[in-house]
């Protein structure tokens, strides 16, 4: 009976994984499908030559170049601005908060990892127009906005990774260093970060994965559909998941929603860029310090 | 021949969660000697080695009461739990080595020349040499001197257990605490860690806890008891 048990659940495991894996093969191969043929030039940068396009000569209104930089600024930007603060109160909650701060701590990290984006969205939204009022006609919703609000809903992520790593670290490891006078600063940059660079990595490429295929909370605070390269973070700009939304619920054709399905492939190649790029950055990282 | 108490404790007790673990312990220890703590598993002999280093104290879980002294240089013995007394100076004076090796999961090189790093010492030249002679001193140079790239958790255990005691050594401290540093290895390597134990302790106190009457007997100079919270001199 037991064994039976034993084997049933062997199995539900194994069908589970397949399960997963052939939807992410289906929706890869249905995307390959529909929107491999447009990829190519015509679709990144329309009847502009794409040498003009890179040098900035003419902006681009025809092709999703501007909003793969977009995006690719987006997520480098927000990723960027969460990364040191996510680390920084992820190391408070697992090496300094006490037992109270700690409690309410994660009730509030939890909360903030449970907010609809289109509720951070609307945050961001608020501060573009104090901000507008602040500064009138300088500052409306822009790059850096977005950023911020996006910042804000990925640093669960990073905080929880952080934290969950660190105290992951082994007793035995954890008092080698103090054992040697190390200060507790000095564990915890000698020490413990760099042992568990593995898996707060796993929360970053979660941060990059939310940040680029965000749509509502960058409605809200500086996407438009057509705006060009933004050539400052006080402008306006365009992204990959604001024009699969836009083209899939406005298209006319069926040459436009082709469009549509190019541009979520090229969104799933920045993110596989930006994740073997965060990969190769933590294997840099952990071999420096390993030598 | 006679020689300085290097330790001296003043009634000495510790609680863990409340509960006692030593009580009212005086002892004087004299230097460049091996003294060995014996007992049965869980009467607290780890404990009674990290009070000497305050490690437990990165437990946050347990309170210590009466004094310890120790005399690090010529003149009066300082209490380690004074409040001019740091931590991490203290732990720079008082080495320790663990029951189970515990190499930090970085290179041969860098894990002897660990210390040094903590302490900002950069000289290339400076911590090579210096690397070098706690490797001889362990008597592993030989066996590891073309692996000092390779990752320290590749070594044998008793390899890796005589690289923690030339990191413990790095800094050369006065006291070194061990707690079972031959539990987890085989004969042969526990034979060569008692051989240099036998040569560390004359320049050095040497504390350390073992379960293994025979190895007490060759190699302490003076073994004690932990029964009922008290250490009674067995020899």
């Amino acid at each position: 009976m037991r064994k039976n048990l034993e084997q049933g659940l062997i199995l539900f495991s194994w069908a589970s994984c397949l399960l997963v894996l052939v939807t992410v093969l289906y929706i890869l191969g249905y995307l390959l499908h529909r929107g491999g043929g447009t990829i190519g030039s015509q679709l990144l940068f329309g009847d502009v030559m794409p040498l003009d396009a890179l040098l900035m000569r003419r902006q681009v209104f025809d092709g999703l170049f501007p909003a793969m930089i977009g995006t690719f600024a987006l997520v480098l930007l927000a990723v960027g601005i969460a990364i040191p603060v996510g680390l920084a109160a992820g190391i408070y909650m697992a090496e300094y908060a006490g037992k109270r701060s700690k409690q309410l701590l994660t009730v509030l990290f939890d909360v903030l990892a449970g907010l609809p984006s289109i509720v951070v969205g609307l945050a961001g939204f608020s501060l573009t127009i104090v901000l507008h009022r602040l500064l009138p006609g300088r500052l409306g919703p822009c790059l850096l906005v977005s950023a911020l609000a996006i910042s804000f809903l990925v640093l669960p992520y990073l905080i929880r990774s952080t934290q969950m790593a660190l105290e992951s670290v082994p007793f035995s490891l954890r008092r080698t260093a103090p054992a040697m006078g190390a200060t507790p600063l000095q564990n915890i940059f000698y020490v413990l970060l760099p042992n568990r660079l593995p898996d707060i990595l796993g929360g970053v490429i979660l941060a990059i994965g939310r940040a680029a295929e965000d749509t509502a909370v960058i409605m809200l605070t500086g996407v438009v559909v057509s705006a060009g390269l933004p050539r400052s973070l006080f402008e306006q700009f365009e992204a990959l998941p604001f024009f699969i939304y836009y083209i899939s619920s406005q298209y006319t054709d069926s040459v436009e929603l082709q469009m549509g399905f190019g541009a979520a492939i090229l969104l799933l190649t920045i993110c596989g860029i930006l994740f073997a790029s965060a990969t190769l950055i933590e294997q840099t990282i952990s071999w420096r310090v390993r030598r | 021949m006679q020689t300085a108490s290097k330790i001296i404790t003043e009634k000495l007790s510790f609680f863990y969660r409340g509960r006692p673990v030593l009580q009212d312990i005086d002892l004087c220890l004299p230097e460049n000697s091996i003294i060995a703590v014996t007992g049965p598993s869980g009467m607290g002999k780890s404990t009674f080695l990290s009070v000497f280093n305050r490690l437990w104290e990165e437990s946050g879980e347990g309170d210590c009461r009466g004094r310890v002294l120790i005399r690090f240089t010529e003149g009066k013995p300082v209490d380690i739990y004074g409040q001019n007394q740091s931590v991490a100076d203290l732990r720079r004076l008082v080495g320790m080595v663990f029951q189970a090796p515990n190499p930090l999961p970085m290179s041969v090189f860098r894990n002897i020349a660990f210390p040094l790093q903590l302490l900002g010492r950069r000289d290339k030249k400076e911590v090579s040499e210096k690397v070098e002679e706690m490797l001889r001193k362990v008597h592993l140079f030989e066996e590891v001197k073309d692996r000092l790239a390779s990752d320290a958790r590749t070594l044998s255990g008793g390899q890796q257990q005589r690289l923690c005691i030339a990191r413990a050594l790095m800094l050369d401290p006065q006291i070194l605490l061990l707690d079972e540093p031959t539990s987890s290895l085989d004969a042969k390597a526990c034979e060569k860690i008692e051989e240099l134990l036998l040569e560390l302790k004359r320049q050095r106190t040497l504390l350390m806890v073992s379960h293994y009457q025979d190895q007490v007997q060759r190699v302490a100079d003076r073994v004690y008891e932990l029964i009922d919270r008290q250490l009674q001199r067995i020899c």
